[in-house]
């Protein structure tokens, strides 16, 4: 029923500190970079969205020595497919689908597919989601990851055999196979075709 | 519950706490954070055992999601229920320093040093995980970024440099 | 019911931790709805729940009536939420208006409601505090006055006039609201 994915993201939700502001970004960010930044966790508060993520996005940037207006706009990126997954998932989506949600929507999946995931299923989404992005950070086209998962979700696919397809089509992937086709291999139910032969 | 001296809410009133105590409930996923917590939070004090009997209790769908959590698996060399020991390697010969830096150690550069393994160049580090997924990426003598060629890139870069997400998953597959 | 939660406190207190998420469930819903109520909103109320019965659990040794455990742990929930609104109303964030906006309409009221708990969320918003916190442990939790006394602090006569300025500005902001 719950989420095996992304677990650490919702554990976080319970260390963040609730004194003023966030101290992680007090340490780390300039004065103005905090209040902008505090003002878009403030917005996902309201709206009740998971504002780890933006901390954490905001602490990425600045590891990486984004410029201010670059870093906001991260945030705010991510801020938005936040809402987006809210919209697509409804208010009854935990913490967890939300951010898997957000993910698999900037992977490309439709919104509409998103929403009817969630319907169909009638419980969360969190794994088939994940692995939806993890498809398309592997190769696969965003539209046949969608296919792909919509079809196993409207055969009353468990979380496990989600997490089984994906470790097979990377195992196949690794060995040389297209990510395309080991994706349809595996939903077939084919064992993985032989490695090309390298000239 | 009324008491003695009580005066009775007018009727608007009435049906305003009527309305109130339909509230509906935030879901068990408190429970689920403040015991994920409470086991990989070790504090001096308090002794915890277990939740092997947890389905004893009645929490059928509490227990699934603690089980699908990994809290009642131990993974080897765990250092909480609930944790995996991942390995993080990358070949980076010409360094003289590498660290790990990610969603799990707040973008922190200083944190996770990687160790020189053997004189090829390979550096590596272990970090126990709870399952989830996490974006990070190596940062080469404090300035060159370089993403984990055995793990999927991460779509959305957003800063422009390589980064890499790893999924940790719970010990029952 | 009292015995059980005596015996669930008792088996927590050794480090049971199913019995301490057998006590969270029993509590869950009414802490939650007042944090909820207090707060305005529910992102609020699940940290401030959080971080409720995580002090709860590691001051268990403090309960020293295991059978009066919910009045006790809402001794620590209403400090929490005090705690948090301090911080928010410090950010000028805590604004009547806030309240009145997502949060009241995620809730699947009749359609013949929605109207009345918007108007209920937001005149409860405009309550002093203290009289909020003492109508919601009254009258929504249904706690005694000597409950209530020991959660907030205040004395028993104080609270009593909380409770009917707070009906009182309730009555006159709703009235009108309900129709029939």
């Amino acid at each position: 029923m719950n989420s095996l994915r992304l677990l650490l993201l919702s554990t976080l939700l319970v260390v963040r500190p609730l004194a003023a502001q966030d101290p992680r970004l007090d340490a780390r960010l300039a004065p103005e970079t905090v209040r902008e930044v505090q003002v878009l966790l403030d917005s996902a508060r309201i709206a009740s969205l998971p504002t780890e993520p933006l901390v954490q996005k905001a602490l990425e940037g600045r590891s990486k020595n984004a410029p201010p207006p670059r870093i906001i706009g991260a945030v705010r990126l991510l801020l938005g497919a936040l809402r987006d997954a809210r919209l697509a998932l409804g208010t009854e989506a935990t913490a967890s689908e939300l951010i898997a949600g957000a993910n698999a929507l900037r992977a490309g999946a439709p919104p509409a597919t998103v929403s009817a995931l969630r319907r169909q299923r009638g419980r969360e989404v969190t794994v088939p989601l994940s692995v939806l992005t993890d498809l398309v950070a592997r190769g696969v086209s965003a539209a046949a990851a969608s296919r792909a998962v919509s079809t196993m979700v409207g055969d009353g696919a468990a979380d496990r055999d989600f997490l089984l397809l994906r470790t097979q089509v990377e195992q196949d992937i690794r060995t040389g196979a297209a990510p395309g086709s080991a994706l349809d291999r595996r939903l077939s139910g084919l064992p993985a075709a032989a490695p090309p032969r390298r000239p | 519950m009324g008491e003695p001296d009580d005066d009775e809410p007018a009727p608007v009133v009435r049906r305003a706490i009527e309305l109130l105590r339909e509230q509906p409930d935030l879901g068990p996923e408190t429970e689920r954070h403040v015991l994920a917590r409470l086991l990989t939070d070790p504090r001096p004090g308090l002794p915890r055992r277990g939740l092997g009997h947890l389905a004893a209790i009645g929490g059928l769908a509490l227990a699934a999601s603690l089980a699908a959590i990994g809290l009642t698996r131990f993974g080897p060399g765990s250092k909480a229920p609930g944790l995996r020991e991942v390995r993080f390697t990358i070949s980076a010969a010409a360094a003289s320093r590498v660290s790990l830096v990610g969603d799990f150690n707040n973008w922190n550069p200083a944190e996770t040093p990687l160790r020189r393994v053997r004189a090829t160049g390979e550096w590596s580090v272990t970090l126990p995980l709870a399952p989830g997924s996490y974006r990070f990426g190596f940062l080469l003598d404090g300035h060159t970024w370089q993403s984990d060629p055995s793990r999927p890139a991460a779509l959305d870069p957003d800063f422009g440099t390589p980064t890499s997400v790893i999924t940790v998953e719970h010990s029952a597959l | 019911m009292e015995h059980t939660v005596a015996a669930l406190v008792a088996k927590a207190r050794s480090g049971d931790l199913n019995a301490f998420a057998a006590l969270m469930a029993q509590f869950r819903s009414s802490f939650g709805r007042y944090a909820w109520q207090m707060l305005g909103s529910r992102e609020e109320a699940e940290e401030v729940l959080q971080d409720t019965f995580l002090r709860a659990y590691r001051s268990l040794a403090g309960c020293r009536d295991p059978g009066r455990f919910g009045a006790w742990a809402f001794r620590i929930l209403v400090n929490r939420c005090r705690s948090r609104r301090r911080h928010l109303v410090r950010r000028d964030r805590f604004r009547a208006e806030d309240r009145n906006g997502i949060e009241s309409l995620s809730v699947p009221y009749a359609e013949e409601d929605r109207g009345l708990k918007e108007a209920i969320d937001h005149a409860l918003a405009l309550l002093p505090a203290a009289q909020r916190e003492a109508f919601l442990l009254k009258h929504v939790e249904g706690l005694s006055y000597a409950e209530i006394a020991e959660a907030t602090g205040a004395g028993i006569p104080a609270l009593k006039m909380r409770v009917l300025r707070a009906c009182e500005a309730l009555r006159i902001a709703l009235q009108g609201e309900l129709h029939g």
